[in-house]
């Protein structure tokens, strides 16, 4: 699997019109935010609840297109679908790799903020 | 970043905290005024208490989708005219269909670009502006034609007094008439004057063209036939005291003096005649309106075809004057030239023959019998449509004498 960096700074930019505050303030709710579905997203898996891990994966997906991170849409994208059709043989697998892959989207994106003099 | 320059007011509907606050923050910094609802039932509670501008809707949520709570939108009197841009993941077509279908009037798909988020709203804002402005441009027009409406039946009243409500009581004589105006109010009028004891005038008129202008026309010239005493009534020679009744002719020279063409861009026609009851006599002058008929009880006709060219084109030829001694029985008929051109549905008129044939036909009934069938048989040659031109018909009738 490879490695950050996940962000594209200039896809960002062009997605943000240059607009850095914009992007400052939407990153700071989805590192507040993106944990939480996280832990909905193991939970769900954990109990093999179909429902719960549809609608937690598709709320992940939906925040972390914002920032244009293919890597981590895929990955919940994915689970988004093993929960809609309760299939979860890969679900464990998928969980932790998302899991992986979003801390260090989340590392990332906390040093962009820094950088930016935010 | 261009500011809105009034706070227009956007509902922002997801359930999803990150898009939603990304939505909203984009529109702040413009300087949208901006709601946000977590979901569907929210989304109906805020736009009952906020009312917005704009909706923007996301498809998938709890508790009340998308679709759902566009319907509803649109089912309520205060957001049914409230542009919805729907929110959708690029890769669901059927939804941004389904969206657009349920009455959204456009989609924004995710992830949120904020050029493209503000081009849309714009679009839809300003497109919103002109709807409502063309709704209140339109509500004015109704407005302002109600009034119109209004002014116009009024005027029709007033024109309809200025027709013989009363007929004078004279002695051996008894009249009757029709009238239908093409439009409420008319270009055609008449009257029966009683000037002294012996005395009566009796016109016609039909000013050119019909609505407003022309109706304002009769009302001047009936005015002055009835006002203007001096119209009617010749000033006597210093040496003699007794008025002298104005002559027809006299009284259609001096209308084409005071009506010449270019005053209203109007002229008109009129038939002038005074009814000597004391004699038995009638003298007449006409302005190019279509002869009077003068029935008998033997039944023969006589068209009375004496006068003068139409009023208004400045004394060209001098108004020739008819006179008839009258019989007990006779009748004298003045109508207007709508009668005459009253046209078929296939297009033919109903013309002179045709008219002196249905007085003839009714010529046996009393007066006002005779009026109505003739009138009658006039509307029906039309057909169902209303008549084009003002409809005049007057008849008088001669008991005593001869």
């Amino acid at each position: 699997m490879s490695k950050g960096p996940w962000l594209d700074r200039e896809q960002i930019m062009e997605q943000f019109d240059g607009d850095e505050e914009l992007f400052a303030e939407i990153a700071e709710l989805f590192i507040e935010d993106a944990p939480k579905q996280m832990t909905r997203i193991r939970e769900a898996v954990a109990k093999g609840d179909a429902l719960a891990l549809n609608r937690a994966a598709h709320a992940l997906k939906g925040s972390v297109s914002n920032f244009g991170v293919e890597a981590v849409y895929d990955l919940a994208r994915s689970m988004e679908i093993m929960g809609d059709e309760s299939d979860f043989q890969e679900a464990e697998k998928t969980c932790d790799a998302l899991g992986k892959t979003l801390g260090e989207l989340l590392r990332e994106m906390r040093a962009l903020i820094r950088e930016s003099g935010k | 970043m261009g500011e809105a320059s009034t706070a227009e007011r956007i509902l922002v509907v997801d359930d999803n905290a990150v898009n939603r606050r990304m939505l909203a923050a984009i529109l702040e910094r413009s300087g949208y005024e901006i709601a946000e609802a977590r979901d569907g039932e929210e989304a109906l509670e805020k736009a009952a208490r906020f009312p917005p501008d704009l909706v923007l809707l996301d498809i998938v949520m709890p508790k009340r989708d998308g679709f759902e709570v566009c319907n509803i939108l649109k089912e309520r009197d205060q957001t049914r005219d409230v542009p919805i841009i729907f929110l959708s993941a690029k890769t669901e077509v059927r939804d941004k269909i389904k969206g657009l279908e349920a009455g959204g009037t456009d989609y924004i798909t995710k992830p949120f670009s904020k050029g493209e988020v503000l081009a849309r709203v714009r679009n839809q804002l300003r497109i919103r502006s002109l709807t409502r402005e063309l709704i209140q441009v339109n509500q004015e027009l109704v407005r302002k034609q109600k009034s119109l409406d209004e002014d116009l039946k009024a005027a029709a009243g007033i024109q309809r007094s200025l027709l013989p409500q009363n007929l004078p009581d004279l002695k051996n004589v008894s009249m009757s008439w029709k009238f239908l105006p093409s439009e409420l109010i008319g270009g055609d009028i008449f009257n029966v004057l009683r000037l002294d004891a012996d005395h009566a005038a009796i016109y016609m008129l039909d000013v050119s063209g019909h609505g407003v202008p022309s109706a304002l026309v009769t009302v001047s010239v009936s005015q002055m036939l009835q006002i203007r005493g001096d119209h009617l009534i010749q000033d006597s020679s210093p040496c003699d005291f007794s008025p002298r009744i104005a002559s027809p002719g006299e009284v259609l020279a001096s209308l084409d003096r005071e009506y010449p063409m270019e005053r209203f861009d109007k002229f008109f026609t009129i038939v002038y005649m005074i009814l000597d009851l004391a004699k038995g006599e009638l003298v007449y002058s006409n302005g190019g309106h279509p002869p009077p008929l003068l029935m008998h009880l033997d039944g023969t006709v006589e068209y009375l075809e004496k006068g003068g060219t139409i009023i208004g084109l400045g004394g060209v030829l001098p108004f020739e004057q008819g006179k008839k001694s009258l019989k007990r029985g006779d009748r004298i008929i003045l109508y207007t030239d709508g009668l005459l051109e009253r046209r078929s549905p296939r297009g033919g008129l109903y013309g002179k023959q045709r008219f002196y044939e249905s007085l003839i036909k009714a010529s046996r009934a009393p007066l006002e019998t005779m009026l109505d069938q003739v009138f009658e048989a006039v509307l029906a040659f039309g057909g169902p449509s209303g008549p084009e031109d003002d409809l005049s018909l007057l008849g008088i009738e001669l008991h005593g004498k001869g």
